[in-house]
């Protein structure tokens, strides 16, 4: 078990170093450049923006500008943003926390909510329910996320005015609230954006779950647990899931990139201060050394993701456990 | 073989019991009409070859069959004098493992692998008596103490996997007897194990019958199994009883063609050859029975009559009947 | 943010307790949120260089004079005094400021001549790098001549000096950046939790959220009408109006859609506000290429679009068609400027009579066997642009010239235009109050100069203009200068958007600054009948 852990935290170093390599060649490939001002503002002069150059390295040869990156990145350096003059380790600092929130509530209430659909359906399988909630998960699964999330924020926030429609917090009102208070406001804040993430993904949970149940429902000792007199709630809950259950955790566990991706369209859209916006951001300006720490920051999200959902199947199924 | 009538009700009595599989290709009549009856404390063998409907049968008792199949109208089980298919969900369940329990042909997939053995024979205690998890969970250990597991408190969180075949049948055994049920089915229980262990659990099998005092339904493909074990066997082709008598009665004198290839094929120290050998052809499929007798292609004494008119169970002495022509015209068997 | 709350709340009680305190309680109050697409970048005046960074500290810090509405660049009398109290011209070389002794920093230190002074440095310091240094270039030196005055000493006499030496710099405290070597000035902690000497004070910045500053009730000019303002920032445009239509936000600064104006129209608790932009749109020529050497292929091109349909059809009421290369927000900005007219029979006789002639597949004009052929550069964060293309590449292609859209993001149609490597480019240009800018896009050797154009008759006339006294002087020289350019066209001016802002209609007393908007902020007034919640959220002193 040890060894098998260490062996895939190898390889999870091995592929987050890949992604930085890869990123860092990419967006110094990428045409453009940094700092060539805003859309909004075009202000700075060719000499200005020549001097910027030479202050950040970047007037020097492609290799022995990712020397100097990986030997920085080796003291656990990521650099300064040329755009928002600051320590990229401060501008992820701030915003990984806000992306980890949204995006790991939108994973398990997707995971919940895909396994209740899934269990209802399979509990039911080939009724008319079932097919009903096959149509509903095949369409939720086919919508773009941008579009969910525009129209979820048009309907219960413009026009019912049930829930806030941007930001983590309601502007000018914090310093009034308790701790509980300002903890409901965010909660309230969080509710759209995270519906709007985990909606999509619930769906393919949910049509995952059903055909893995419905697959171990055929199982002998399902069989085996009715003969013993077991109510069907238990034997779906507490035999059928628990089996079934691994290769939905895989999923979830490889689903960690689809968060990471949506959360750049749904923190856009929700004005959600996360990592989705500050990639987003740092891509538009060529804004270098963010965009490379994002990027690796993202695949250590996917690694973890991945590790985690190992531990979850691990757990969920000791086969796996005590095999290794 | 045949005692004086019993004054109450048999245990189990199985009447005209049918059992049909809808599906694309037609309805298929995995059981048909089968009537048996086991009584009180007795042991009784179900025998034929896989395919048959003797599996099936087992789990229509329960009511456990899944769709597609159903149990056809006008079929009865009785257990005790009641009726079991005219129960509710929540009564059938009460019968379940704590009147009639099940054990089955695959120890390693009857048995949950993700869960530790102890808890799915606690489940068992659980489902059925209002006992807190801890007595259940010592009652489980006592269990599979009982059925020859030994440091049986550290097995009891093992999981399936982990253990050996043998293991594993007993701990079948030990869920199925946890609520000490009058009747057990027991199907194929060892047809997975090697020859040594089949005797070991088998003798398990008949000492907590004893033990107990619970009737046993042996179904098994083994007539060697049922020989000294069974007071009574019936015989089952195609989805038809086809023979029934007390257990010696058969072995000393079969009245169907397809018990006497089944005891042909009985395997013997002295000689290797292959499981019914004696008996040319295959079992037909659930959805094509033949016409008439059902064996007739695959008999070596069938006559026109037996591919155009089923035979019914004729006597052939009082306790002994057989699905056979030849018991009214024994002239037409072949030498 | 709890560390710098807890060291802003001292500061408000010591700024209280200095301040009119009768003044104070009557104060109406109230907090107005802004929404923004934008984020902040920094809060350094020297490198800031987003638009929302600029707003906010503009208001955290003070210029010595400010223009006023009518931004007016030439004439003394087009300023107020800000932190100069007043200024006087000893020679036509110098200025002298005298400060306004009332004026003091944040922390409670005075302004002083020395931090003008500091600052004039920090702005030309090339280790700062700051993108405004080359505004200062005519700036010889920055004196401080006693503790409350100082002297600006020019290269070169120019009308436009007093502008030169107020609008581009933003006074810095030098008790509180002298010990910081100047190349880490922009990322000192200064530079993300600043102390000003304006209006407002730092609260806090939430990055990529919000950023939330607080009146300054002891300002030297007087407490401001609003106690509070917050940026909120919502990438998304239509999100955006969604929360101000929803109450969420009070104010935009502009709506830049159509669509999203439109709703906004039908809003009653929320109107548009609509002022001049500083910004106009062209289509500029490469005149390194071949067929845009030819100034009468350009002209046969610009007379060929109609611009009024062009702009009706892509925003309808919400933008002029340009004069030329200005926006109404600058005083030369008149509908007398000289242009070329919309006239397709007369460029097709220029296009024939230059060899171009009709005659090739799909009645392409080409000359030499050379099809008349170029690539439009689009950036596709623009959607109006984008759209205008499509409008033009039509007018084109009907007088047989075959125009090709290339959508570019920015970034890489800004290093294509930069270096010189396009046809033609739909640009847009964000240009100061000041018409000197014209210089800086359009004479040779100028970086804004993409398309190389090159023109004496232009030059002299900006010139002239330049050295002109008086704004009544300078006018005509300039408009005339533009109309130079538009008989020259190296550009095509399309269009200058009117912007519009949105603003809840609780606010009164609303007025815009094109340039700035929120240039008079500190007037602007909440009703009081119409307090909400957050407005009687402000921090308690």
């Amino acid at each position: 078990m040890l060894r098998f852990a260490a062996r895939r935290l190898a390889f999870a170093v091995v592929s987050v170093a890949a992604v930085v390599f890869i990123t860092f060649l990419l967006v110094h490939a990428a045409p453009g450049e940094p700092m060539l001002g805003t859309p909004e503002r075009a202000l700075a002069s060719p000499e200005t923006m020549a001097r910027q150059r030479t202050l950040f390295g970047l007037d020097r040869p492609l290799p022995e500008q990712f020397l100097r990156y990986a030997r920085n990145l080796a003291r656990g350096e990521l650099g300064e943003s040329f755009v928002l003059h600051r320590p990229v380790a401060a501008v992820l600092a701030e915003a990984v926390p806000n992306t980890l929130l949204l995006g790991g509530t939108a994973l398990v209430a997707s995971l919940l909510l895909g396994l209740a659909i899934g269990v209802v359906q399979a509990a039911r399988h080939h009724s008319r329910t079932d097919t009903l909630l096959s149509a509903a998960t095949l369409v939720l699964y086919s919508v773009p996320v941008f579009w969910l999330g525009l129209v979820l924020l048009l309907v219960f926030g413009e026009r019912l005015h049930w829930l806030p429609v941007s930001g983590m917090t309601s502007a000018g009102l914090e310093d009034r609230l308790s701790s509980l208070g300002r903890a409901v406001d965010v909660a309230r804040h969080l509710v759209l954006p995270a519906a709007s993430l985990a909606l999509v993904q619930a769906a393919a949970f949910a049509r995952f779950q059903r055909s893995a149940l419905v697959e171990s429902l055929d199982a002998e000792y399902i069989r085996a647990a009715r003969a013993k007199g077991l109510t069907e709630r238990a034997v779906l809950l507490k035999h059928a899931l628990r089996g079934a259950l691994a290769p939905t955790l895989t999923l979830a566990g490889l689903s960690v990139p689809y968060f990471l991706a949506g959360s750049v369209l749904v923190e856009s859209i929700f004005g959600w201060p996360g990592l989705g916006r500050v990639a987003y951001d740092a891509i538009f300006a060529r804004d270098y050394n963010v965009i490379t720490a994002t990027a690796l920051v993202s695949g250590v999200l996917v690694a973890a993701g991945n590790l985690l959902a190992d531990v979850a199947v691990a757990i969920a199924d000791p086969r796996v456990r005590l095999d290794q | 073989m045949s005692g004086p009538a019993p004054a109450r009700p048999p245990l189990l009595e199985v009447h005209d019991l049918t059992v049909n599989f809808s599906g694309s290709d037609g309805v298929a009549r995995a059981v048909d009409g089968v009537d048996l009856t086991v009584e009180e404390g007795e042991t009784v063998g179900l025998v034929g070859e896989s395919g048959c409907g003797k599996s099936v049968t087992a789990l229509a008792i329960l009511r456990l069959v899944e769709p597609p199949g159903h149990i056809a109208h006008g079929s009865s089980v009785r257990l005790g004098g009641r009726d079991l298919l005219a129960l509710g969900a929540k009564e059938i369940r009460a019968v379940r493992g704590n009147h009639v329990a099940l054990v089955f042909q695959e120890p390693l997939s009857a048995l949950n692998p993700v869960l530790r053995i102890g808890n799915q024979i606690a489940e068992a205690i659980r489902a059925h008596e209002a006992v807190t998890r801890g007595t259940a969970r010592w009652r489980a250990v006592e269990m599979l103490t009982a059925v020859g597991i030994p440091d049986a408190k550290r097995r009891a969180s093992a999981y399936a996997h982990q253990l050996s075949g043998g293991m594993r049948q007993r701990v079948l055994l030990a869920m199925a007897l946890a609520c000490r049920p009058q009747l057990l089915l027991a199907d194929e229980p060892t047809t997975a194990l090697d020859v040594t262990i089949q005797a070991e659990i088998l003798e398990l099998l008949d000492g907590l019958q004893r033990k107990l005092g619970m009737a046993v339904l042996l179904i098994t493909h083994n007539l060697g199994i049922v020989a000294e074990r069974t007071r009574r066997v019936y015989v089952m082709y195609a989805g038809q009883i086809v023979e029934e008598a007390a257990t010696e009665q058969l072995f000393a004198a079969p009245a169907h063609p397809y018990t006497e290839g089944l005891l042909a094929a009985i395997p013997r120290l002295d000689e290797r050859r292959d499981r019914l050998q004696a008996i040319p052809g295959q079992v037909p499929p659930a959805t094509a029975w033949p016409e008439g007798c059902r064996f007739h292609p695959r008999c070596p004494h069938a006559w026109a009559k037996c591919g155009t008119e089923m035979p019914p169970l004729l006597e052939v002495t009082p306790g002994h009947r057989a699905r056979c022509w030849l018991v009214k015209e024994p002239e037409r068997r072949k030498k | 943010m709890r560390t710098r709350l807890a060291l802003a709340i001292p500061l408000v009680l010591a700024a209280c307790a200095k301040g009119p305190a009768g003044d104070a309680a009557r104060a109406p109050g109230g907090t107005m949120i802004i929404a923004t697409t934008g984020d902040a970048d920094v809060l350094f005046p020297p490198v800031t260089s987003v638009t929302n960074g600029i707003n906010v500290s503009d208001l955290l810090f003070c210029r010595l004079a400010e223009l006023k509405l009518a931004l007016n660049t030439v004439d003394d009398a087009g300023f107020r005094p800000v932190l100069a109290r007043s200024w006087e011209h000893p020679d036509s070389l110098t200025i002298v400021f005298h400060l306004d002794r009332r004026a003091h920093w944040q922390d409670g230190a005075p302004v002083t001549a020395a931090d003008v002074a500091f600052t004039f440095g920090v702005y030309r310091d090339p280790a700062v790098n700051s993108p405004l240094a080359p505004f200062l270039a005519a700036i010889d030196s920055v004196t401080a001549r006693d503790s409350f005055t100082v002297a600006f000493r020019f290269r070169r006499w120019y009308p436009e000096q007093l502008y030169d030496a107020t609008y581009h710099m933003r006074v810095l405290p030098r008790h509180l950046l002298d010990t910081i070597p100047a190349a880490r000035l922009a990322t000192a902690p200064f530079a993300r939790a600043p102390v000003g000497d304006g209006p407002y004070r730092f609260v806090s910045w939430a990055a990529g959220s919000e950023i939330a500053l607080a009146a300054d009730p002891a300002w030297f000019l007087g407490r401001p009408g609003l106690d509070r303002l917050i940026w909120r920032v919502t990438p998304e445009l239509a999100t955006a109006v969604s929360g101000l239509l929803a109450g969420e936000a009070d104010a935009m600064e502009v709506i830049p859609a159509r669509g999203q104006l439109e709703r906004v129209q039908q809003a009653t608790d929320v109107r548009l506000v609509p002022y001049p932009s500083p910004f106009y749109a062209a289509i500029v020529f490469n005149l390194r290429r071949p067929p845009f050497a030819d100034r009468d292929v350009r002209r046969a091109l610009a007379m060929a679009v109609d611009r009024e349909t062009v702009v009706r059809s892509v925003f309808g009421p919400f933008a002029e068609v340009a004069v030329g290369a200005t926006s109404p927000m600058q005083w030369i900005w008149s509908d007398s400027i000289s242009q070329l007219p919309f006239d397709t029979a007369a460029a097709a006789r220029l296009l024939d009579q230059r060899g171009w002639r009709r005659g090739g597949a799909g009645g392409l004009r080409s000359s030499h066997g050379a099809p008349l052929r170029f690539t439009l550069l689009v950036p596709t964060s623009s959607q109006v642009r984008q759209q205008a293309a499509v409008i033009v590449q039509d007018e084109l292609r009907r007088l047989g010239v075959d125009m090709r859209i290339q959508p570019l993001e920015f970034t890489v149609m800004e290093r294509r235009t930069q270096t010189g490597d396009f046809d033609a480019a739909l640009i847009s240009r964000t240009i100061d109050p000041s018409p000197a800018s014209l210089l800086q896009w359009w004479s040779p050797g100028a970086g804004g100069n993409i398309g190389r154009y090159a023109d004496t008759a232009f030059g002299s006339l900006a010139a002239a203009a330049m050295r002109a006294r008086t704004r009544a002087e300078a006018a005509p020289l300039w408009r005339s200068a533009l109309g130079r350019l538009n008989d020259e066209a190296p550009a095509v001016f399309l269009f200058s958007p009117r912007n519009n802002a949105a603003i809840s209609t609780r606010f009164r007393n609303v007025t815009i600054r094109p340039d700035s908007w929120l240039a008079t902020v500190t007037e602007w007034r909440v009703i009081e009948a119409r307090h909400i919640a957050r407005d009687r959220g402000a921090p308690r002193p």
